[in-house]
């Protein structure tokens, strides 16, 4: 028998064409293909209902055998972690809560704005080369191709594809996951601003009480990384210090120095002027630099490109909070923590940077709960 | 109606179902290596190996489609893949029309090899970002290997799938000779 025969030939060319075909119509949306997404996993549910309950102890088995020693050992970290957070936790809280007042003040909107809906992790990815999860809720929850997914720690993700009752999230780690973002970077230095002036200065050779108090405002770590999606910008400290005190005593004759006596010059005028001389510490300036944020697979720090190195304002720093960018074709609204630099890499023929960024959101292989937040974009987003 | 019933696709579907079903559910748990085992793709691989490069083939684009419907990747994407797979591995009815269950394990694996290698080259393709990194050396060792492991079972399943009856050697009459 001939290895091509005609019929072989025409079985290949007709599979071939067919699969082009599929692509093709797929690629561009194609209600009738999607009709047939929503009909196949309506079918196919009551056969993943089977096979999850057939499956579990199998499952547990191969957990119990493979993970218990990792399981236990990050139970023990974990613990030690939350005991540590515990009293940032309480200050977080009254600083969302000053957040939400200053939005509300200046009609902003914040991201605790958009509705969100919870769901529950129930499958992770199938194959190798996507980076996926399934979240138990769809359409019928009002879940949209685009919407942003969040968890405790900050961006996961994005819905890809809807089913009526089920949804698969793109994780935020998956190569063809971008996104614009934001990294936000203190330049150097510190200026006082005046937030109160001091009073008119009194006339010559009057007593005056000398003692100075300088209260002095910092607006400290306003770009720690964030508690949670709805990261507030951590309040202004203050503290007040008591400025070593100077006496004039106006009446004090004056001493010549054997310069020509001069009887205009008997007196000495001073000024001083009166206690309480308050001022504001903050950054000389915050650098706000916009890139695209992309995925290079598991267990490899996400990437942020076209960041240019603009060193007469200061680099992008390592250590410094990366959130979402927003704007009208973004996937979700500015202001999401996604993570912090990790490295920033100059690269040779161009001024821009290699910026690294570690992940906010932890171990995307244990996610459980997350949140959808049903923000509809402009775009579906890439 | 009749030969459609008395056709592959009755048997075919439910047991791609079936497949699909645990690929999504069993296997995304049990990832050695933190490789996710493709039983849709030994299927189709062992089907080819047990009918034949036409028959797996037509076996292959079913079940990857029936894939591409159910986790949200392009459809005709892994059909075209799988399919190729089946194709590959239906080469060892070439060799010999009644293969032993090692070289049709060995036809499995070598398919499914071929299956996951293309997988990341169709998504580039089509445009989808590239996935070629250092772990492809490590996944498509082990998606073969439980391909392999499979064949004895997956083989017979994919022949009774497609309605084919394993060939059996009968002596000659001795008119005949």
């Amino acid at each position: 028998m001939a290895v091509y025969s005609i019929g072989r030939r025409r079985v290949i060319a007709l599979l071939v064409l067919t699969s082009i075909l599929l692509i093709t119509f797929d690629t561009r949306g194609s209600a009738i293909l999607d009709r047939g997404r929503s009909i196949f996993a309506l079918a196919l549910e009551p056969f993943d209902a089977a096979s999850r309950t057939i499956s579990r102890p199998i499952v547990n088995a191969w957990n119990g055998i493979t993970n218990y020693d990792d399981l236990r050992r990050e139970n023990q970290v974990l613990q030690a972690q939350l005991d540590a957070q515990q009293g940032a936790v309480i200050e977080a809280r009254a600083a969302i809560l000053e957040y939400q007042e200053l939005l509300t003040l200046n009609r902003l909107l914040g991201t605790s704005d958009y509705p969100t809906v919870t769901a529950q992790v129930q499958g992770t990815r199938p194959g190798n080369f996507q980076y996926t999860v399934e979240i138990n809720r769809g359409s019928k929850d009002g879940i949209a191709v685009g919407m942003p997914v969040v968890n405790g720690r900050g961006l996961v993700g994005k819905i890809n594809t809807v089913f009526p009752n089920s949804a698969i999230v793109l994780l935020i780690i998956d190569p063809g996951f971008n996104i614009g973002a934001k990294v936000l970077t203190a330049a150097d230095g510190t200026i006082e601003v005046p937030t109160s002036t001091p009073l008119r200065p009194t006339e010559q050779g009057a007593p005056t009480a000398t003692s100075t108090t300088t209260t002095t405002t910092t607006i400290a770590d306003a770009l720690a990384p964030p508690v949670g999606p709805l990261d507030p910008i951590n309040p202004a400290t203050t503290s007040t210090t008591v400025a070593p005190s100077t006496t004039i005593d106006p009446t004090a004759p004056v001493t010549s120095t054997g310069a020509t006596f001069d009887p205009t010059l008997s007196t000495v005028s001073t000024v001083t002027t009166q206690p309480t001389v308050t001022t504001t510490t903050v950054p000389r300036e915050i650098i706000r630099e916009t890139g695209t944020l992309t995925g290079q697979g598991p267990d490899q720090p996400l990437i942020l490109r076209f960041i240019e190195d603009s060193s007469s304002y200061g680099r992008v720093k390592v250590g410094s909070p990366v959130q979402t960018a927003g704007g009208l074709r973004s996937i979700a609204p500015p202001g999401l923590p996604i993570g912090t630099v990790s490295a920033v890499t100059p690269q040779t023929g161009t001024r821009t940077l290699r910026v690294e960024v570690t992940l906010g959101a932890g171990s995307l292989d244990k996610l459980n709960f997350v949140q959808v937040l049903r923000f509809t974009p402009a775009t579906s987003g890439s | 109606m009749r030969s459609f019933l008395t056709g592959p696709l009755p048997r075919l579907l439910p047991v791609g179902l079936f497949v699909v079903a645990l690929q999504r559910t069993v296997l995304t748990e049990i990832r050695p290596f933190g490789v996710v085992f493709q039983i849709v793709l030994a299927l189709a691989a062992a089907t080819g190996a047990g009918t034949g490069p036409e028959r797996g083939a037509v076996a292959g684009f079913t079940l990857g489609l029936m894939y591409d419907l159910s986790t949200g990747t392009p459809i005709g994407l892994t059909a075209l893949v799988y399919g190729l797979a089946g194709f590959v591995a239906g080469y060892v009815l070439s060799l010999t029309p009644t293969p032993p269950w090692w070289l049709c394990g060995l036809f499995t694996a070598l398919g499914a090899a071929v299956g996951e290698t293309f997988t990341p080259i169709a998504q580039a393709l089509i445009g989808d970002d590239s996935r070629f990194d250092q772990r492809l050396f490590v996944i498509v060792p082990v998606v073969a290997g439980f391909a392999f492991v499979l064949s004895p079972l997956f083989v017979p399943l994919g022949r009774w799938c497609m309605c084919v009856r394993r060939p059996k050697w009968k002596a000659m009459p001795e008119g005949e000779r």
